[in-house]
């Protein structure tokens, strides 16, 4: 499985980017991970999520996931996040730091 | 109904308008006339905003601790009046919140946020070395920063400045934060964010730094704030964080589907021409240059707003205020003629609301 993060926005509209190849984890991390695209539904994401709320500022996220047959990018912003996808996100940010 | 009243009212701005709703006598009459009048944005606005009269000048501040989760508002820590604790976040929050309300109390006459006294609500201390200050619509948030890059986001006045000028903007333009409408809903947020900075520091013009979030970095990082208004684009080059990606002019705006379409990159188009205007028009910017700017955010723009839009409201907002062809209009149309927008007067000459009769508060800073 191969994953890109990126995060863009926020007020010094900084841009981040990270690549992650399952390969490169462990044997536990690699089951946390598909644990998470899979808790996330992430392949059932819309592509596209946006908030509907005002506000400035935000972060805005887009998660490109590959495996197997299998591709597909959301990009959500901060304050769209659903529930499921909040612990996909908050392992992709942990690692990308 | 009585058609002289109605006629009267409905030529009144939005805000004007408001006012005159605060007064028991008037409330329904200007009420009838928000509700027809066609630069107002709805009925339920209109109604929405009745309960919210306050006091003229009373400010209200609330600070909140997150406890370094993303529960908000969280606990409530300080409040208007109350002592200050040890809590250097919660202080800043607090102060810098307080110069911010009362620059716009004293400047533009302006109560809080929303003109009537809403109560400044903060919470700092969100989530775990969360690298960011926001808007949510509500109230204001911040975190503490990694310590890596960035430092506590409350660090700087004009980044607290930057983050109340949202709540300013959404309650008057509402300017739709995508594409150039969200650069310039940006845009007013760093331009009113250095103002701030330069009123309390009382400083002119060619004085005043221009740069945004100095100090909000870490010593580590190679750059001397998050943007520059002078010269977007400068304001940091870092081995970690590349090169400030900020345009100075329309020949190089940037098209991207991140951060909203990039509404923190192209902001510096926009910042820039500020800078131009208030640099040449000279002494303190909040007198003219950002009056101007001011009276078009509370005037005629519209929530889809280009800089087109922008270049031509506020050339039509300087004639008005000091002439046509006067030093003033000039400067900022050769300002946004720099930047590379030729604004074009004459379609929005219509649309340019009446000065505020209070504004003459703006013209002298009270010491």
């Amino acid at each position: 499985m191969n994953i890109r993060f990126e995060r863009s926005g926020g007020f010094a509209g900084l841009r981040h980017t990270r690549s992650i190849s399952s390969g490169e984890l462990s044997a536990e991390e690699q089951k946390r991970l598909a644990d998470l695209v899979q808790a996330a539904r992430f392949f059932e994401l819309p592509a596209v999520l946006r908030s509907s709320v005002p506000g400035a500022d935000r972060f805005q996220y887009r998660i490109s996931v590959e495996t197997g047959q299998l591709k597909h990018t959301v990009q959500v912003d901060e304050a769209a996040v659903p529930h499921q996808l909040q612990p996909l996100i908050a392992w992709l940010k942990k690692v990308a730091q | 109904m009585h058609p002289s009243h109605h006629a009267i009212c409905s030529i009144l701005p939005p805000h004007i308008l408001r006012k005159l709703a605060e007064k028991p006598e008037l409330r329904e009459r200007a009420l009838r006339a928000m509700e027809t009048t066609e630069g107002f944005r709805g009925v339920r606005r209109a109604l929405a905003i009745m309960p919210l009269a306050a006091q003229a000048g009373s400010k209200h501040r609330t600070i909140f601790d997150a406890q370094n989760t993303t529960n908000l508002p969280g606990t409530q820590v300080l409040d208007e009046g109350a002592a200050p604790g040890n809590d250097v976040a919660v202080n800043e929050a607090y102060n810098y919140c307080g110069e911010t309300y009362d620059f716009y109390q004293n400047v533009f006459n302006r109560n809080s946020v929303d003109d009537h006294g809403l109560t400044l609500k903060s919470t700092v201390h969100y989530d775990n070395g969360y690298d960011n200050a926001f808007w949510n619509g509500q109230q204001m948030i911040y975190g503490d920063g990694d310590g890596q890059l960035f430092q506590r986001f409350t660090i700087c006045l004009d980044v607290i400045g930057h983050e109340l000028t949202h709540g300013v903007t959404q309650n008057e333009a509402g300017l739709v934060y995508r594409d150039q409408s969200g650069a310039l809903n940006e845009s007013i947020s760093d331009v009113f964010g250095s103002l701030i900075k330069q009123w309390v520091n009382n400083q002119t013009a060619d004085q005043a730094d221009w740069l945004i979030g100095t100090g909000l970095f870490t010593a580590a990082v190679q750059g001397r704030a998050v943007r520059s208004m002078a010269a977007p684009g400068t304001a940091y080059n870092d081995p970690q964080l590349g090169k400030d990606p900020q345009p100075a002019e329309m020949s190089q705006y940037v098209q991207t589907t991140d951060d909203f379409g990039g509404v923190h990159i192209n902001s510096g188009i926009p910042n820039r021409a500020f800078y131009l205007a208030a640099t040449s028009i000279g002494g303190y910017a909040w007198q003219k240059a950002g009056l101007i700017w001011y009276r078009t955010l509370t005037g005629s723009l519209s929530p889809s707003a280009d800089f087109q839009a922008m270049a031509n409201a506020t050339v039509t907002v300087a004639g008005a205020l000091f002439g046509q062809n006067s030093n003033e209009q000039n400067a900022v149309r050769d300002a946004w003629s720099t930047v590379g927008v030729t604004s074009t007067t004459t379609q929005f000459r219509a649309l340019t609301a009446p000065p505020r009769p209070r504004a003459a508060a703006a013209a002298v800073r009270p010491q």
